[in-house]
């Protein structure tokens, strides 16, 4: 300890100060040296005028030149330097004398905090008088008080200060309480920190102690359900995904719902959280409404994540390792039909549609009997392949099951290691990190490697002038597997789902990959590919080179205003080498195959060049003022290029120079560009720190939109009242904090995935004449030069209350927040040549509540923190386009959803299911399809016109939770914490579209056991959902329809934490500063009725196509051991 | 400076505002006009409306995908993607047409070249809108070229026979203009010849006999077609825009995605490589009764279709598909073959059709057995055909298995009225759903544009 107050005092200081008050000069040496000071403003006069000029010279030696003079003596106690007042008796060698002892009784203690440890320099002072003294640096105090109606009153920075009335105690032992949610805490809002108290807005602070143990390779999952009011939705388990990140629901239909992502003051990507350590982060902050978001202007509509990074501090030389290790397993695996049930199921299927369709058939018709127009009237019978016979129950309990989920999955391990150095002096701070994570994926061969780096140096160059970098160069290499997709396009986790049980795995050769295909052509199968040829005959290496640069410079013209100038790049460019080799068996056709080879790569250069000044002045004590001016241009530079060839002679060289090239090689390249330029002011206004008021504007232009629209304005306001600080309330010492919050403002979108939308656009559409190819250009889009911004108008009215020291702790918020002049591309009379068009038509809301609630249950030894969040959103179309017609949505099988006036947006559309024709007599009882028989699906007559067509369709269904929830406790008890969060949603549902391949009921392809409850016969009906086996369904029962809606609300068990920090003795042996070991699981268990791997899965993410499962890669179950270690 | 910052321009497409501004450009233009005809809703998928709905072939074994399943078996529902697939791929081709119809007069160029190009796209306009009307009946009309996507509202159906009106405008102002043949390079344009042919189909169709008759004789009487004399010749891809193309859609093989995806489409499902390389998606298969259609020693039989294939592994599989388009594609999808619009034999059983309407006639029967005697059978004679009734049987047998599977079936049964007593009397076979009616003449309109513009687009009766 003596050796850092020797490192703090010895730390090189520059200063130059002419007659101005003590208390000025203190702050510019606090900042300047990054130490505080503490002192009883009553004993100290800080008001005194003083001059001192140092020109880089030890901060003890200045501290002597500037305090001895006015009888001030100085300790080094911890980060602090106590500040004493000297009296003529006691010398600077006996600081624990207190001073002006002229009273008859003399108060003695000791002030600790929570966890009982000492606390030195706090500050204790007889309440109405200027008497008092500081603590020692082992927490204790001695001081003269006049009789027992003294008052003492206790104060430290960074605890709630507590007035403790004397009485005829001698002896106290006082405890601070630790002032967490601390409201001198620094809350990062665009363009500017601003401090807790004086937020006006809604923004949300990420609890990052919260973060700290979750294994994940991207930073964005670990938000999950870390913020009210922000949906973070896994839906895709490949290592280093970025989840689909939404603030407050859907604000927009084509334009983007994901919220601008800012690192550094740098306009990102989402997927830059898949580049970012966990443990570089220093905060993450969220704007929520359109008053805190408004600044962003255009680009704010959805809210803003701002990511902060780390940088170094002043003092010695940090070293800081973590590690952490572990193994993730798939969460689930489904249950399939075995061989033998599925030999029934199939043979069943077959029948059937023989019977429905060839008069006179018999299920104990021979296969040659049956006609060959129609395979499927047949199945096997051991013609072709001996052991493939349904009818022999020999054969059928000696077939072969395949566990394909088996084969496709594994136990895969992750490890991450990340070591800092950080430290700095007055003139530099730096923090320079490096980064390495590997972590295989769940399905056998996928892996992710990344190494990131990042350098954060900030430099005074004089006391005006501040420089800054931060570097980020990272670079991750992948191997990709095709885990997604339908498996006639080789998609790994849908072919494994779908392969009959025993459709082979092997040729006979037992080397050459084979597939259901080999026996598929007798009775016209499907020829579902192979799921571990899937795996292995595909090789993708992805790499992404990133670069995040960020520079700024910073002059303070005047202590209150400074000019702020920041220029930031962007690099980001992905290569993809792909190669399907020759071995795989594709739809239909076995191997040998056309090896092909993909080459891809993109290259984005996007930069960012922002000016802002900022003045600062709080007037006659009362009046504070926060003014800031500034202007950003933005601009992005996209080019892509990709080709591919397929006539290799072999599989041994898989790039492209291996072809022969020719006619079956492709190549292809585009580029495009935006840009976009903006003005904005601010205004924060504070009066006694008790009314707030914050007004900004921001004027953008976008190079998106029509000529005649480019330019948006967007102004917001918002208004805040801390009640707590007003004279009636200032008494009720329960209540610390009660702030009212009321904002509105106006916030764009043009987060438009095409960058030209204005532009009458031409597509090539070539042609031949006799063979000769000939070049052609067509329409490809009308034009709309009014084409111009999204408007998002967003109210919200807050209330953050603290009470009993803030042990409890809740935020919450009511918002309103309606989208208008959305940015469409509405359905059009296709007779205009075009199927649709793009406009700024209609109006949507989305409004809700917010609940956060953070609470202290213990502060003793054993500590126990809880933070639980509930959000609920509710999603409304408003308006449309010009008829109002609805738009009908498609995702992978014709249309799925439908976004309508009145109901929430990208509702599931379909057919609603009421139960199963039981036999005859229900079929002829209610509306059917033309072609229903008994055991299929019985679909609500909707329209009740007494037949069932597609204006029966309705809405099944939507994706949007009623609400979504968290709850995190935190524990801790001497060296041991524990940390359980969990996280779920409720209310939402999911179009399981992946049952049109497993519960299809076609017995061509393997199902989920769902389907032994099928409907077999009036007397064995099933469960009444499930219709009969049919190899050539009829009465539409595989139409979308509510039968494969399914509740999508989960309650998972997010993250298990336990740590050990190893004691300071054990430590101070092995010459560590801190050592923490820990244990950590992640996704540890998931209850929910949803039958497919995830209930977070949206193949079709966007909000018109939102919650359909279309198969994706599942998540994992991460168990991991993680050691921090500081040097 | 800042506007100028923020006004950028499409680097890797082009802008209509800089082109359709020189002769060159509307060359570009007019071969993206043609491209349209490759479109699913005009050729690439017409099999489905024509030979599906017909009783000439079966759609894929499918299960739950019952798109063409409806068409065979006549419960078409409105959301049919086919149905969606005509109705938008052939406006999208006319705001093609008329976006170079109302744009090229202010252009300053050659005028004949000029006038060749209007001509060219004027009857590229009527092929699709005799698609369109054949399809749906009543259809919007639409003759010039929108600038806001809104003023598409404004179109309701015009009846059929302002259509019909429209199109033989068209061609007529069309086929005094066009060439009767083309330099190589440019072999596969509209020629004269084919805009006769077209207009004496459209008025044939129409039940304008007399002017069907002479209109397809001017086409016989430009001298420049002949039937080849083997059949299979036809339709090799090495032989492509021989004597006997009229009117063909034109593909290319070779990897620059101008392929005909046909000859993969017909191939049956799980032949592997057996029947063509990359396989088949089994669609378009020959029915039992159209392969009980052809008579013993019918050559035609085998070009056109086959019964079974050996499969890798020797097996004999039973499947019945289409051979009549064959080529060896580099990749899936991309043969070479051309799709016939109009061949000179259909002109010669049209002329004949004609002639018999206008009157019983043997001079009709002579070009009936032209095709007759190509196929290897014997000419039929008067003995065989004693009547005007007779002929039309023996002209609707001999269309069928000549032009089996180019798309002429069902249109043929709805113009010579047979449609509802030929599909109805094979119910069984076809396992109909539906017994068919005056109704069933026409397809649905699509739903999505009727719900899009309600006051305008009514639905057809009976669906």
């Amino acid at each position: 300890r003596s050796g850092l107050a020797q490192e703090v005092l010895h730390q090189p200081v520059s200063l130059n100060v002419e007659n101005q008050d003590l208390k000025a000069v203190l702050n510019e040496l606090s900042r300047a040296a990054r130490i505080k000071f503490t002192y009883v403003p009553q004993v100290i006069a800080v008001e005194n005028k003083v001059t001192l000029k140092a020109k880089h010279e030890r901060l003890d030696v200045v501290l002597d030149r500037l305090l001895t003079p006015l009888h001030i003596s100085y300790q080094v106690s911890g980060q602090y330097i106590v500040l004493r007042k000297q009296t003529p008796q006691s010398s600077t060698s006996n600081p624990n004398q207190p001073f002006e002892t002229t009273a008859d009784r003399t108060i003695t203690g000791t002030v600790t905090d929570e966890k009982g440890e000492a606390i030195p320099g706090v500050s204790v002072l007889l309440k109405g008088t200027q008497r008092g003294t500081v603590t020692d640096p082992q927490g204790s105090f001695r001081l003269a008080v006049p009789d027992e109606s003294a008052v003492l009153l206790f104060s430290f920075v960074g605890y709630k200060s507590q007035e403790i009335p004397v009485g005829s105690q001698t002896q106290l032992s006082v405890q601070l309480l630790n002032d967490e949610t601390s409201l001198s805490e620094v809350v990062v809002v665009g363009y500017g920190t601003v401090r807790r108290a004086d937020v006006t807005a809604a923004i949300a602070s990420v609890p990052m102690n919260e973060l700290k143990d979750m294994p994940v390779s991207n930073a964005a999952t670990a938000l999950q359900g870390k913020i009210a009011g922000v949906i973070v939705q896994q839906n895709n388990g490949t290592p280093g995904s970025t989840p689909a990140i939404k603030v407050r629901g859907f604000g927009s239909i084509s334009a983007g719902n994901t919220p601008l992502i800012v690192v550094d003051g740098n306009i990102v990507d989402p997927n830059v959280f898949s580049l970012l350590n966990s443990n570089d982060i220093e905060s993450i902050d969220v704007l929520k409404d359109a008053s805190s978001a408004a600044i962003y202007g255009s680009k704010g509509s959805n809210g803003v994540i701002l990511v902060t990074t780390k940088g170094g501090k002043v003092g010695k030389t940090r070293l800081n390792l973590d590690v952490f290790t572990g193994v993730q397993e798939v969460t689930k695996k489904l249950d399939v039909l075995t061989s033998q049930q599925f030999a029934e199921f199939g043979k069943e299927a077959s029948n059937n549609a023989y019977l429905d369709n060839v008069p006179g058939a018999s299920i104990n018709d021979p296969n040659p009997a049956r006609p060959s127009s129609y395979l499927r009237y047949r199945y096997p019978r051991g013609e072709i392949f001996p052991w493939l016979n349904f009818d022999d129950p020999a054969a059928v309990a000696a077939l072969p099951d395949y566990r394909y989920q088996d084969l496709i999955f594994r136990k895969a391990r992750i490890s991450n290691y990340q070591l800092s150095v950080s430290g700095g002096t007055d003139k530099v701070r730096y923090l320079v990190s490096g980064g390495y994570l590997s972590q295989d994926g769940i399905i056998k061969k996928s892996s992710l490697d990344r190494y990131t780096i990042r350098a954060n140096v900030d430099v005074s160059v004089t006391p005006k002038l501040k420089v800054g970098l931060t570097l980020n160069p990272s670079y991750k290499s992948q191997q990709e597997v095709q885990s997604n997709g339908h498996w006639a396009d080789n998609g790994i986790i849908n072919s494994a789902l779908s392969a009959m049980p025993f459709a082979p795995i092997y040729a006979a050769d037992g080397i050459t990959y084979s597939s259901q295909t080999a026996l598929a052509a007798p009775y016209n199968y499907p020829g579902i590919t192979n799921p571990v040829a899937n795996i292995n005959e595909y090789n993708s290496r992805y790499t992404q080179t990133n670069l995040l640069g960020n520079s700024y410079l910073e002059y303070a013209f005047l202590k209150d205003l400074k000019y702020r100038a920041s220029a930031n790049l962007t690099y980001s460019g992905y290569r993809r080498n792909a190669y399907r080799t020759s071995r795989i068996p594709l739809n239909q056709l076995l191997p040998p195959n056309l090896a092909v080879g993909t080459i891809a790569s993109d290259q984005s250069i996007s930069w960012l060049f922002n000016q802002i000044v900022n003045y600062n002045k709080t007037f006659r004590e009362v009046h504070s003022l926060d003014l800031l001016v500034g202007m950003e241009s933005t601009r992005l530079n996209y080019e892509n290029s990709d080709g591919s060839a397929s006539a290799y002679a072999n599989d041994l060289v898989e790039t492209l120079n291996a072809s022969a090239g020719g006619a079956t090689s492709r190549v292809s390249s585009s580029a495009r560009q935006n840009a976009s330029i903006s003005y904005f002011a601010r205004v924060n206004y504070s009066y006694m720190g008790k009314y707030l008021a914050n007004v900004s504007v921001r004027r953008d232009g976008s190079s998106i939109f029509g000529s005649q629209n480019r330019w948006g304005t967007f102004p917001a306001a918002s208004l805040a009242w801390r009640i707590n600080q007003e004279n009636f309330l200032k008494n009720v010492s329960q209540l610390s904090e009660a702030k009212l919050r009321l904002s509105y403002g106006l916030s764009g979108n043009n987060a438009f995935n095409n960058f030209y939308p204005y532009v009458a656009t031409l597509n090539s559409d070539n042609y031949s004449f006799n063979n000769n190819l000939v070049n052609g250009l067509v329409p490809a889009s009308l034009a709309n030069t009014q084409l111009g911004w999204e408007k998002n108008q967003q109210l919200d009215a807050g209330l953050d209350l603290g009470i009993f020291s803030n042990r409890i702790y809740l935020v919450v918020d009511y918002y309103q927040r309606i989208t208008r002049d959305l940015l469409l591309s509405v359905n059009v009379p296709s007779v205009s040549g075009f199927t649709t068009a793009t406009k700024n038509i209609g109006k949507m809301e989305n409004k809700g509540w917010e609940f956060g609630l953070n609470t202290r249950n213990l502060t003793g030894s054993l500590t126990w923190n809880t933070s639980a969040n509930v959000s609920f959103n509710r999603n409304k179309v408003l308006a449309l386009g010009p008829t109002g017609d609805p738009i009908k949505s498609s995702s992978g099988i014709g249309e799925t959803n439908i976004t309508q006036i009145g109901s929430p947006i990208g509702s599931f559309y379909g057919y609603r299911q009421i139960g199963i024709f039981n036999n005859q007599a229900d079929l002829d009882a209610y509306p059917h399809d033309a072609t229903s028989r008994p055991g299929d699906v019985k679909y609500e007559d909707v329209n009740k016109d007494g037949k069932i067509t597609a204006d029966d369709r309705t809405l099944i269904g939507n994706n949007q939770p009623d609400f979504i929830y968290s709850l995190t406790n935190t524990f801790s008890y001497k060296g041991f914490d524990l940390s359980i969060a969990l996280q779920g949603t409720q209310g939402g549902q999911v179009l399981n579209l992946s049952r049109r391949f497993f519960e299809n009921l076609e017995g061509n392809a393997n199902q989920i056991t769902t389907v032994l409850s099928r409907w077999r016969s009036p007397n064995d009906p099933g469960n009444g959902l499930t219709p009969r086996a049919n190899a050539r369904t009829t009465g539409n029962n595989n139409a979308v329809s509510s039968r494969w809606v399914e509740d999508g609300s989960y309650l998972r068990i997010q993250n298990v934490s336990i740590g050990y920090q190893l004691p300071k003795p054990w430590l101070d042996r092995i010459g560590l500063e801190q050592a923490r070991l820990y244990v950590s699981g992640q996704n540890l268990h998931t209850w929910t009725k949803y039958l497919n791997y995830n209930p977070e899965v949206s193949n079709y993410e966007g909000p018109l196509t939102g919650g359909v499962d279309y198969g994706y890669y599942p998540l994992a179950r991460t168990v991991t051991i993680g050691l921090n270690l500081g040097f | 400076c800042q506007n100028s910052f923020i006004d950028l321009q499409p680097i890797s497409s082009a802008s209509t505002d800089n082109f359709y501004r020189t002769a060159e450009d509307f060359r570009i233009a007019v071969n993206g006009a043609y491209a349209s005809l490759q479109m699913g809703g005009i050729t690439g998928n017409s099999y489905v409306f024509g030979e599906v709905a017909s009783d000439n072939t079966v759609p894929p074994a499918s299960g739950s995908v019952t798109d063409q399943d409806e068409f065979d078996r006549f419960y078409i529902r409105t959301t049919n993607p086919f149905i969606n697939g005509r109705w938008n791929d052939s406006y999208n081709a006319i705001a093609r047409y008329n976006t170079i119809l109302d744009r090229i007069n202010a252009v300053s160029m050659d005028e004949s070249l000029k006038g060749r190009y209007i001509a060219e796209v004027k009857a590229l306009r009527a092929h699709v809108y005799f698609n369109l009307v054949r399809t749906f009946g009543d259809v919007p009309l639409v003759l010039k070229s929108m600038t806001t996507p809104d003023e598409g509202y404004a179109y309701g159906r015009s009846p059929r026979t302002e259509v019909y009106a429209q199109i033989e405008k068209d061609l007529s102002e069309a086929e005094g203009v066009l060439p009767v043949s083309y330099a190589a390079a440019d072999l596969g344009r509209v020629t004269r010849g084919a805009a006769k042919a077209l207009l004496g189909k459209v008025y044939l169709t129409q039940r304008k006999y007399a002017p069907a008759a002479s209109k397809l004789k001017e086409v016989i009487d430009l001298n420049v077609y002949d039937l080849l004399p083997s059949y299979a010749d036809v339709f090799k891809v090495s032989n492509k825009n021989n004597k006997e193309s009229v009117f063909d859609v034109q593909y290319k093989s070779g990897g620059a995605g101008e392929g005909n995806p046909w000859p993969n489409d017909f191939a049956p499902e799980n032949s592997g490589n057996a029947v063509i390389a990359f396989g088949g998606s089994g669609n378009n298969q020959p029915s039992a009764d159209l392969i009980a259609a052809y008579e013993a020693g019918d050559v035609r039989k085998d070009v056109s279709l086959a019964t079974s294939y050996v499969n890798a592994s020797g097996q004999t599989i039973p499947a019945n598909f289409v051979k009549k388009y064959y080529d060896v594609p580099v990749t899936r999808g991309d043969n070479g073959n051309n799709i016939p619009l109009i061949r000179y034999a259909d002109v010669l059983l049209m002329y004949a059709e004609a002639l018999n309407e206008v009157s019983y006639q043997p001079e009709a029967l002579t070009y009936l057995n032209r095709i007759r005697t190509r196929a290897g059978l014997k000419a039929k004679t008067t003995a065989d055909v004693p009547d005007q009734a007779a002929f039309r049987l023996a002209i609707e047998q001999e269309r069928r298995v000549e032009l089996a599977f180019e798309g002429h079936r069902w249109f043929d049964l709805v113009r010579t009225g047979r449609a509802i007593s030929v599909i109805n009397s094979k119910k069984d076979q076809i396992r109909l759903v539906n017994t068919l009616t005056e109704n069933n003449l026409v397809f649905p309109v699509p739903q999505a544009q009727i719900d899009i513009n309600r006051d305008k687009i009514k639905q057809n009766p009976g669906y």
